[in-house]
């Protein structure tokens, strides 16, 4: 009896203890800022979820735009700003009818803003089951004004995961398209047979996003759910970097070129980290990078392999195909988003690191290529949620980007 | 005979509580998940008593910790209230969709948490500042709040291996 007592005594101090929640959301990662509880409030880069923005130039070719695509109520919209992010445009929307949108750090809406006023718009929609998503395109021709009716790039439709889509564009104009897909998991499954990972598709275009290649498969055995950092190469070609999944579950990096042309696949992987990180599971945090002008690829990413731990930043010499550097950054556990920006001689570092109290976001330099490091400083910090940080780049300047709950989007100068 | 007949009776009443409990199992609504926030795990410590058991970090983003819920189901008739929290970090998603995954893995009635509105990294910082995020974790809590952490699935030897632990233990005195 004494024990049915006690077990009813901490059943009801357990009840009155935590709310219990029915049918609602566990949070919100909504914005918090008064001016998007309105509910006339347009929507807005502060108010959206996940935005990424790039530079490019006005209309007249005369003033610097800061062209952002924010995701906000099952809408992927378009938006710009001449004053630095300090007031934007009223929004277009990209898609007109609404759909469910991957809309978290590491699937975001990608803008890529190309010459006489075509803006380039990708993301990934999610479709029914766990894990499912397809990779979606629209374009503008007229600066963003309007847009074309969507398109899915994936021409497999089955309901499993297209996701976590990349864009980038070449020095000759061509578009590429890559994402993360599981079609090949899916053969291997019916068939019984064991198939590490997913694998990585993408698409070319040679007219602007007017229409696309094949799908082409680039390699088997990505990881599942990291995002794959792209850029250009010092000719202008593209390279992508991406967590793999090498034999025995070794989850470091791989890179490799992307042809505009069909090449076989698993043709052109290289290892590029070298961490020994065994996992089975998916750490949900994708690497970052950045091409110098010597084709060196900047790399920054997470580990928890045998060799290192924490966050990593490291170089791949795409010409002698090695990689030289690999040092942590910042150990910590409560360290995470590593982004990485060349410019010139300068190397710039950017992460996120709770620090017991307050998000904070820290930038480090190395004012000689990667060799050596300066201290680090903190430029921001934030009492609620946080999304990845990025960089933002016109030119000889640099902004880091970054969008929290409490204060929207913010633009911090790290290079005048 | 009279006992043959009584445990005829105890088989039938066990098939019923088993049909009810598998019923209650399937409506996913009935999931109680209480908001995990920055100041919730000295409520969980307190509550179990200096008693041991296990705190089980899931998300369904996690392919491998859903591997772990069955698991635990199979486990089911060792795992209680007493012995068991399972924490989602999936704080942004809808609630009906945890609901519906425990429910599916019949662990509805286990003390169940999902995280609270609160920033994600402050919540990790309260549960073990030097835990990275990775999933599943689980922490072992022995009498008094001595803890061991454990990254990655959990297997059937380590579970049993701990729930023989954990009953082997000295109780501790209830206040």
């Amino acid at each position: 009896m004494k024990y049915v007592l006690l077990a009813l005594m901490m059943f009801f101090a357990q009840l009155s203890m935590a709310a219990i929640t029915h049918g609602n959301h566990g949070a919100s990662r909504a914005s918090l800022l008064p001016s998007c509880q309105e509910l006339n409030s347009l929507p807005s880069p502060h108010c959206g979820l996940v935005p990424t923005t790039v530079w490019g130039k006005g209309a007249n070719d005369d003033v610097d735009v800061l062209y952002t695509v924010f995701s906000q109520n099952g809408h992927i919209y378009f938006t710009t700003s001449v004053d630095k992010g300090q007031t934007f445009e009223p929004p277009t929307v990209v898609n007109r009818t609404p759909e469910a949108i991957y809309d978290d750090g590491e699937n975001r809406p990608k803008i890529i803003v190309g010459e006489k006023g075509k803006v380039f718009v990708s993301w990934t929609h999610k479709t029914a089951g766990r894990y499912s998503g397809d990779v979606r395109f629209a374009r503008s021709l007229d600066g963003g004004k309007s847009f074309d009716t969507p398109i899915t790039v994936n021409s497999n439709r089955a309901l499993i995961s297209h996701r976590f889509d990349s864009m980038s564009i070449d020095s000759e104009g061509r578009l590429y398209l890559i994402w993360i897909d599981k079609r090949d998991l899916l053969v291997a499954k019916k068939q019984n047979q064991k198939y590490r990972g997913a694998a990585l598709y993408y698409v070319v275009s040679e007219d602007s996003g007017a229409s696309f290649s094949e799908n082409r498969k680039l390699v088997d055995n990505s990881c599942e759910c990291c995002r794959i950092a792209v850029d250009q190469d010092y000719q202008g070609n593209i390279v992508a970097l991406w967590r793999h999944v090498f034999p025995g579950n070794i989850r470091d990096h791989a890179i490799a070129y992307i042809s505009p042309d069909e090449t076989p696949a698993n043709s052109a992987l290289l290892k590029a980290t070298n961490d020994d990180w065994m996992i089975e599971g998916c750490p949900h945090h994708g690497p970052d990078l950045s091409i110098d002008s010597q084709n060196t690829a900047h790399m920054a990413w997470f580990t928890q392999g045998e060799k290192h731990k924490g966050l990593m930043y490291g170089q791949y010499d795409l010409e002698t195909q090695s990689t030289r550097y690999e040092f942590v950054i910042d150990a910590s556990a409560a360290a995470s988003r590593p982004q990485v920006q060349v410019m010139g001689n300068t190397v710039y570092l950017m992460w996120k690191l709770f620090d017991g109290k307050a998000m904070t976001l820290n930038i480090q330099r190395s004012l000689d290529g990667g060799k050596t490091w300066k201290g680090r400083e903190s430029i921001a910090r934030t009492l609620n949620g946080s999304d990845h940080p990025d960089w933002v780049t016109s030119q000889s300047k640099l902004y880091a980007v970054w969008h929290t709950q409490s204060e929207g989007l913010r633009l911090f100068e790290i290079v005048q | 005979m009279k006992l043959h007949y009584l445990s005829k009776i105890k088989t039938v009443m066990g098939l019923v509580f088993a049909a009810y409990c598998g019923m209650l199992h399937a409506a996913s609504e009935d999931v109680q998940l209480k908001m995990f926030g920055s100041d919730s795990l000295v409520d969980i410590t307190s509550a179990k008593s200096g008693q041991p058991f296990m705190m089980v970090l899931w998300s369904i983003d996690c392919p491998p910790c859903i591997k772990e819920l069955s698991l635990f189901r199979d486990f089911q008739p060792q795992l209680s209230k007493k012995n068991i929290v399972l924490i989602s970090i999936d704080g942004s998603e809808p609630v009906s969709v945890i609901q519906q995954v425990l429910a599916d893995h019949q662990l509805g009635e286990l003390d169940q948490w999902i995280f609270s509105g609160e920033m994600v990294e402050r919540l990790r910082y309260a549960i073990d500042p030097e835990w990275y995020g990775e999933l599943p974790r689980t922490y072992f809590y022995e009498r008094e709040g001595n803890r061991v952490a454990h990254s990655g699935m959990l297997t059937e030897k380590i579970l049993t291996e701990w729930l023989q632990y954990s009953e082997s233990l000295p109780k501790a005195v209830s206040k």
